[in-house]
C-alpha cells in the first residue's frame, strides 16, 4: 500500500531505518566472512627457501655418503661434492626459474670462507641485481645458517655453512 | 502515570527496541567474528615459521652429536659417543669444549641474532651409588646477552636421546633468538612490501 500523507511517509521511512541498517551491516558481515575464507593470495616464497634448504642439506647432493654402506650422513659435507656442477647434477629441476642458492663455507676456527658452490648460479647473479626492490619480477632473499662438519679428504674441520636463498618474487 | 502507560501500550517503541537490541547483539557477534580470525591466522603464521625453525634446531642438534669430536683429538669418535663416555665419570670437559667450537660462528637464525646457546644433558648422576642414583642435568650455555629495551625473545628446542651405558641420556639443545623492535618493525614492513608487490 502506498502511503500518500507526507507524515506517514517520514514516519514509514524512519520505522525502517534501523532496518535498512541491519540490512547493511548483515550484508557487510556477509561479505567480510566470505571474504575471510576465500583464499586468493598464497605466498610461498618462505616455503620454496626452506624446500631448497632441506633438500640440499638432507640429502646426498653435497652431504657425505659412505660407499660401502650409501648412508649419507647430513651434517658432514663431502669437499669433494661441493661444487656447481654436483649441486645441478643431484638438484636437477625442469625448470630454472624457481630459487638459486649461494653455499659458502665458513671455518669455525678463524671465520674465514672456505668454500663457495651454487645452485642455479646464472639465476643467482639475475635475482642478486633485483633484491628488495618491489614489483613483480623482484626476489627475496632468505639466509640460512648451519653449523657443519667438513670433510676434505680425510681431514675433518668444523664449519658454518651459510646458504643464501633468493627466490623471484613473481 | 500515563507516559509510563503510553510507553507500553506503544507497539511502534517496542519494534524499535527490538531492532536496537538485534543490532547491538549482531554488531557484538561481528566483533567476535573479526577477533577470532585475526588471532587464529596470526597464529597460525607464527607456528609455520616456528616449525621451519624447530627444524633448524634439529637439524643442528643431530649434526652436533654426529661430527666427529675434533676438538679432544679424536676423530674416529663422535660427539655423542664422548658425551656417553663423559656421562660415566660425570666431568663434561671435552664435551663442554666441543660444544664452544662446534657453535662458536653461530650468530643468527632465520636472519636475526642469537642471544644464547644452551645445551642440557641428563643422565644418571655418578656422584651416588649405582642403586640410589639420580638423574642429574649438565648445562652449558654459549651467550652473546646482547642488551636491548624492547624486543622480543623466541626460544627454539630439540631434544634427543643416546644410549648411555647404564640408562638413555636426554640432550636438549636450546636456541634463543633476540629479535629488536627496530628489527621486528623492519620486517614486517618488507613482508608488507612483498604482499603488495603479489
Amino acid at each position: 500500500m502506498i502511503r500518500k500523507e507526507k507524515k506517514g511517509q517520514v514516519q514509514y521511512f524512519l520505522e525502517s531505518a534501523f532496518r535498512i541498517g541491519f540490512l547493511m551491516v548483515a550484508l557487510l558481515a556477509f561479505f567480510l566472512l566470505v571474504n575471510f575464507y576465500i583464499v586468493n593470495r598464497l605466498d610461498t616464497n618462505r616455503l620454496q627457501a626452506e624446500v631448497t634448504a632441506n633438500r640440499i642439506i638432507y640429502s646426498d647432493a653435497i652431504m657425505w655418503q659412505d660407499n660401502s654402506n650409501s648412508r649419507i650422513y647430513p651434517g658432514i659435507i663431502d669437499i669433494t661434492k661441493f661444487n656447481d656442477n654436483t649441486l645441478s647434477q643431484r638438484i636437477d629441476y625442469s625448470t630454472k626459474s624457481h630459487a638459486a642458492v649461494q653455499l659458502t663455507i665458513v671455518d669455525t676456527s678463524d671465520g674465514s670462507e672456505k668454500y663457495t658452490a651454487y645452485l642455479n648460479k646464472a639465476q643467482y647473479e639475475i635475482l642478486q641485481g633485483i633484491l628488495n626492490k618491489q614489483g613483480k619480477g623482484s626476489a627475496t632473499m632468505y639466509i640460512k645458517n648451519y653449523p657443519i662438519t667438513y670433510k676434505n679428504g680425510a681431514q675433518y674441520s668444523y664449519g658454518t655453512l651459510i646458504m643464501n636463498i633468493i627466490i623471484p618474487n613473481s | 502515570m500515563l507516559l509510563i502507560n503510553k510507553m507500553f501500550k506503544n507497539k511502534r517503541g517496542d519494534d524499535m527496541l527490538i531492532d536496537f537490541w538485534a543490532i547491538a547483539v549482531f554488531a557484538v557477534i561481528i566483533l567476535l567474528f573479526f577477533l577470532l580470525f585475526s588471532l587464529s591466522k596470526s597464529q597460525n603464521d607464527s607456528s609455520v615459521q616456528a616449525k621451519f625453525i624447530n627444524k633448524d634446531v634439529n637439524f643442528m642438534l643431530e649434526s652436533f652429536l654426529r661430527a666427529p669430536a675434533l676438538e679432544v683429538g679424536d676423530s674416529s669418535k663422535t660427539i655423542g659417543e664422548v658425551i656417553t663416555e663423559d656421562s660415566t665419570t660425570g666431568d663434561f670437559t671435552r664435551t663442554e669444549k666441543l660444544f664452544e667450537t662446534y657453535f662458536n660462528q653461530v650468530n643468527t637464525l632465520n636472519g636475526f641474532k642469537v642471544n644464547a646457546i644452551r645445551i642440557d644433558i641428563t643422565g644418571p648422576n655418578s656422584d651416588g651409588d649405582t642403586i640410589t642414583r639420580n638423574q642429574k642435568t649438565w648445562r652449558f650455555i654459549r651467550a652473546k646477552f646482547l642488551s636491548f629495551t624492547d624486543g622480543r625473545k623466541d626460544v627454539y628446542v630439540s631434544e634427543t636421546y643416546l644410549p648411555g651405558y647404564e640408562s638413555r641420556i636426554d640432550v636438549k639443545l636450546s636456541l634463543t633468538e633476540l629479535i629488536l623492535a627496530s628489527e621486528l618493525k623492519d620486517a614486517a614492513n618488507k613482508e608488507k612490501a612483498q604482499q603488495n608487490t603479489k
